[in-house]
């Protein structure tokens, strides 16, 4: 009996040792591989895509057309080639400081998305807020909050419409560039009465703002369905109703257009492709007019000695409601 | 007797074998127990990995206009951007001060990428691309969320720092 039980207990311990390292050894497998479920499994949370996607979006590529061009020297005083039939605007006024931003929001779609992160990278523009969100235009900017494909801007992270926004960060200098995606949808006549209604919408919720109306910048070619003639026809429907309306108009085009009347390549970011988002260049020649194209009344409460004057009794006669 | 010698080793062994499993059990909780992860260090590397030029670091008050995260949910952060393209690359991670910082930081991020989804459809595949592979990680009270064309690589980089 002793003797069983001795043999007994040698048998049932050896088996423990090895079922104790087949544990041991198993737990650590297991554990890895757990570790390396867990990391992917737990955290995965919207990857619809096919693994063999994920790869090739990981494979290094050569820079595309669309990568800034940081190398290009920045051309500090580009010639100014007004918009055809604009009579209104706010001419070169001594340079003010970066504080005047600090009451100013940005509304744009993709082009002042980019002056949006090139401020973002330089601080150049105070405490100034930007709503601006790619593929954004007048009429879109007008959905409701949740329609499908609207593409409304962010303040804090939370989604808004132009008009809540602009209401929500208080600033009261509201320095708007919007049109450039509605022109291949919309006649001019149908895109101006969008205009006025984006306006008068955001006036009714913030009804002491004052408008600084951004010309539409060229592109490098007449592309996206529309032409550069198209987006001229618009800049000067908009700046003569800024001059009924007693708002400014920015000009900002005339400075980023060459000889014939396109946007320069070195300041495009995607020349070949559609052609009129911007490089840093570009952003530093915006930014630049918009610190000497202020105009003499808001100078007045930033830089009181300043005396320059806003041109705003030329408006024309001229027909300016071609359609498209 | 060498029967009895033999069976004092097994036993012996096998005393030795529950200790060395209670060990590995202990390291094992210890692996369990909230890691401290230097999300500082994790973005340095990407820097340096991807030769990342001007990396634009993404401080509170930026991280509150671009996503609407607060100050006050933020333990540390490794977060930045790079201008490239028309959309820049998105690189978020951040260690939120509680749970429900983290998923509160997950929810905002993810609404995020839906808006980088919604907003480059129309016009940019490539932004487009990388939105669609893109996802929010979280690992306890880590978020993170790569939008970047070395996005999954960026994962990989920034998963090895939990193992």
């Amino acid at each position: 009996m002793a003797k069983f039980g001795l043999d007994r207990l040698i048998f049932i311990a050896v088996s423990i040792v090895v079922i104790a390292l087949i544990i041991t050894f198993g737990e650590k497998n297991n554990k890895n591989e757990s570790e390396t479920t867990t990391s992917v499994s737990a955290t995965i949370v919207t990857t619809t895509a096919p693994v063999s996607s994920t790869t090739e979006a990981l494979t290094e590529t050569e820079p595309s057309t669309g990568e800034t061009d940081t190398t290009e020297p920045v051309e500090t005083a580009p010639v100014e080639r007004r918009t055809p039939n604009v009579h209104f605007f706010v001419p070169e006024s001594p340079r003010v400081d970066e504080s005047y931003f600090d009451d100013v929001v940005f509304v744009g779609d993709s082009v002042s998305l980019r002056l949006t992160y090139y401020n973002m990278a330089n601080e150049c523009f105070g405490d100034a807020v930007f709503l601006t969100s790619g593929s954004l235009g007048v009429t879109n900017s007008q959905w409701g909050l949740y329609e499908p494909k609207a593409v409304h801007p962010s303040y804090q992270g939370q989604k808004v419409t132009v008009a809540d926004g602009i209401q929500k960060c208080g600033k009261k200098k509201v320095y708007i560039m919007l049109g450039i995606n509605d022109m291949a949808y919309y006649t001019r006549p149908d895109l101006f009465a969008q205009f006025k209604s984006l306006t008068d919408s955001i006036l009714e919720k913030s009804p002491d703002v004052t408008f600084y109306i951004q010309s539409v910048t060229p592109m490098t070619g007449n592309k996206n369905g529309t032409t550069n003639d198209e987006i001229n026809e618009y800049n000067a429907l908009i700046s003569q109703y800024c001059c009924q309306k007693g708002w400014y108009f920015v000009d900002v085009a005339s400075v980023l257009r060459d000889e014939n009347g396109l946007l320069p390549r070195k300041y495009c970011s995607d020349p070949d492709g559609m052609g009129i988002h911007f490089t840093d260049a570009a952003c530093e020649v915006w930014k630049e007019y918009l610190y000497t194209h202020v105009p003499a009344e808001a100078l007045e409460t930033t830089a009181p000695s300043t005396t320059a004057q806003t041109t705003k009794a030329a408006t024309t006669t001229k027909s300016t409601t071609k359609n498209s | 007797m060498i029967k009895k010698i033999t069976a004092i080793l097994m036993v012996a062994i096998m005393i030795l074998s529950f200790a060395s499993c209670g060990g590995a059990g202990d390291s094992g909780e210890k692996a369990e127990a909230p890691k401290t992860i230097d999300l500082q260090a994790i973005k340095a590397e990407m820097i340096t990995q991807f030769n990342i030029d001007s990396p634009i670091d993404l401080d509170n008050d930026k991280l509150l206009n671009q996503y609407g995260i607060t100050a006050e949910s933020v333990k540390s952060s490794g977060s930045f951007i790079v201008l490239t393209g028309i959309f820049p690359a998105e690189i978020v991670m951040i260690e939120a001060v509680d749970e429900n910082a983290a998923k509160e930081i997950k929810d905002k991020l993810q609404a995020r990428l839906d808006d980088l989804k919604v907003q480059s459809q129309s016009y940019d595949a490539e932004s487009y691309s990388i939105a669609q592979n893109c996802s929010i990680f979280t690992n306890g009270n880590y978020v993170a969320m790569f939008f970047s064309e070395h996005g999954a690589e960026m994962e990989n980089l920034y998963l090895k720092y939990f193992e």
